[in-house]
């Protein structure tokens, strides 16, 4: 129990939303449906786990995490952070939390983001000494040497989330919360972002939650949980998502003389043909079997790899079969 | 009751100061422009006075009624503006930037309020009644200051828990521009801004006297001007009170169920 700095039970969260009527006295007619943004949720995340929460717009990611927080109110159900609970200690565990809402920015634009740093200082009554520490280290880490005295709306996007974050950091959270962090973000600040995560999580065991919709981003994350329509349909490291389909692999095949097509249907599924290219979807198995070892030592093929199934097209298939269900 | 985390307020404070005072002269105009309501009721009251003949309307001379729209100018400026604030953080979706601080969300809203009413205090207020108090004579003492404070505290607090109810609209209909209108019309009509409160008809006058609104700039003019007696100015600050005490039962109790009707549209 105490190892958990995260749990959710049962979380069900509905909207009241407006839906237009039709035709010209449509506009008079409103009507109102009632949106299920979050269907009975359950998960639980270790101190110091990376867990990346995965979903489509609007899957329910961010309506998950402000429910989490304490911040809205669930219909249903309940949830722990740090072992308290967040709808009467919203204020406690702000103090050991650090959000990023990549859509919502917390810097003041008319100011440097010095001063939103200053703010947070107040904020969190976090000792001079110690602030300027970990803003001289921040600062650097992220490159923002030239950037964090300059007028907040004189940055670009990618320099605003850095500060972004740097300011929900500066306390040393127990618990970091980050809403899609990498949104026009560059590579090499994505790379210092990640490396700074787990830098964190390294040494003071912190806790990162982060919501995406990019598979790239998953790349640090320990576990993936993935939403869809509100309801999690998957819980489990990203090997075991590739599992949970059957453990396809891609077969590229490069001939030296053209080819039939039709020849090579009995080993899989044709994704991609040329005359003297083709690329198939097999079952693992199929790697193992004789007729497949024969047809891979024919002297027409110059080159051939094989490799496994993108984690981007697993977790499309993974939304479809959601969809019929 | 004490104020907990007290230091994140003093940020706000500060930020809010820095922030105002990097558009100083965009800030400037802004207060300025708050002069604009006295400057139309003097226009109307110049004619009304022209066409009257009169030399005094219920005990006001045409100068006095100048005096008094000018210090009602500079007194109602000093109320907070908190209502569209709040709608613009639920519109955006930004209160959730707030929210997720361990901070009170009225509580920051009304230190922002509070810096920024010290800057219009020294830029506007404070420059306005000397210019006015050099030209009509003003009772000024160390009782009639000692009473004008408790006045300008009440009418602060007043506004700001009445602009509070205004804004926590937003959390249910988003959009609360009419309120915000209405509301505002409503306070400058009931607390002096268009006719100073006494020369209603009596019974009005006495029923208006009952209302929150005139500790909203009426009663705080009216001393200054020194034309409320003593005892007149205590039981307008009484029945003031009575409504501040009134309101914050109301706005903590409408807080609290706010609070779990919060809802974010999208992010």
């Amino acid at each position: 129990m105490d190892d958990n700095a995260i749990e959710v039970n049962g979380i069900t969260r509905t909207f009241r939303t407006y839906v237009s009527g039709k035709g010209m006295l449509g506009f008079f007619r409103r009507k109102y449906s009632i949106k299920k943004a979050l269907d009975n949720v359950s998960f639980s995340v270790k101190k110091g786990e990376i867990v990346a929460l995965l979903g489509k717009n609007g899957s329910g990611k961010s309506t998950l995490i402000k429910t989490m927080i304490g911040v809205l109110y669930p219909n249903s159900g309940n949830a722990t952070v740090l072992g308290l609970d967040p709808y009467s200690n919203r204020k406690t565990i702000a103090r050991d939390i650090g959000v990023v809402m990549g859509a919502h920015e917390q810097l003041y634009t008319d100011l440097p983001a010095l001063d939103t740093f200053e703010l947070m200082r107040y904020v969190y009554n976090i000792p001079k000494h110690e602030f300027r520490k970990r803003l001289n280290f921040f600062i650097k880490k992220f490159d923002l040497e030239k950037v964090y005295t300059q007028q907040v709306r004189t940055l670009s996007f990618g320099e605003k989330m850095k500060c972004n974050f740097v300011a929900s950091i500066l306390h040393m959270p127990k618990i970091v919360i980050l809403d899609e962090p990498t949104v026009g973000v560059d590579i090499s600040s994505k790379a210092a972002l990640k490396d700074m995560i787990k830098d964190m999580q390294k040494r003071y065991n912190t806790t990162f939650f982060i919501t995406t919709h990019v598979v790239e981003d998953l790349d640090i994350a320990e576990r993936i949980i993935m939403l869809d329509e509100g309801r999690k349909i998957f819980d489990g490291t990203s090997d075991e998502l590739l599992k949970y389909f059957g453990e396809k692999r891609i077969i590229e095949l490069h001939f030296r003389n053209d080819i039939k097509k039709s020849d090579y249907r009995k080993y899989g599924k044709v994704v991609e043909s040329e005359s003297n290219y083709i690329k198939l979807e097999i079952g693992k198995e199929m790697l193992r079997k004789k007729s497949f070892t024969a047809m891979i030592s024919d002297p027409n093929i110059i080159d051939y790899s094989v490799a496994e199934e993108e984690l981007n097209n697993v977790i499309l298939a993974l939304y479809k079969m959601n969809k019929k269900k | 009751m004490v104020l907990r985390n007290g230091h994140a307020y003093l940020g706000y404070f500060i930020t809010t100061l820095k922030n105002a005072l990097s558009y100083r002269l965009g800030y400037a105009l802004v207060v300025l422009s708050k002069l604009g309501t006295s400057l139309v009721m003097v226009f109307v009251w110049t004619a009304i006075y022209a066409a009257s003949g009169a030399h005094e309307i219920g005990g006001y001379t045409v100068v006095s009624m100048y005096a008094y729209f000018f210090l009602f100018s500079l007194i109602s400026s000093m109320d907070m503006i908190i209502s569209p604030k709040i709608q613009n953080d639920v519109d955006s979706g930004n209160v959730i930037t707030y929210l997720v601080k361990p901070i009170s969300y009225p509580l920051q809203l009304f230190s922002e309020g509070l810096a920024e009413l010290l800057l219009t205090f020294l830029m506007f207020v404070l420059p306005g009644v000397i210019i006015i108090g050099s030209v009509v004579p003003l009772n000024i003492s160390w009782s009639s200051l000692a009473l004008l404070s408790i006045e300008m505290f009440v009418f602060i607090a007043l506004a700001a828990l009445i602009d509070f109810l205004i804004g926590f609209l937003a959390f249910y209909t988003t959009r609360i521009w009419g309120v915000i209108n209405i509301m505002s019309f409503l306070i400058i009509f009931l607390s002096g801004g268009i006719m100073p409160l006494g020369l209603f008809p009596s019974g009005i006058s006495k029923a208006l006297m009952l209302l929150p609104f005139q500790m909203m700039g009426y009663t705080q003019v009216e001393t200054l001007l020194g034309l409320l007696n003593v005892s007149a100015i205590m039981q307008n600050i009484a029945v003031g009170a009575a409504w501040t005490f009134a309101l914050f039962i109301i706005a903590l109790a409408m807080w609290t169920m706010t609070k779990k009707h919060i809802t974010f549209a999208g992010g």
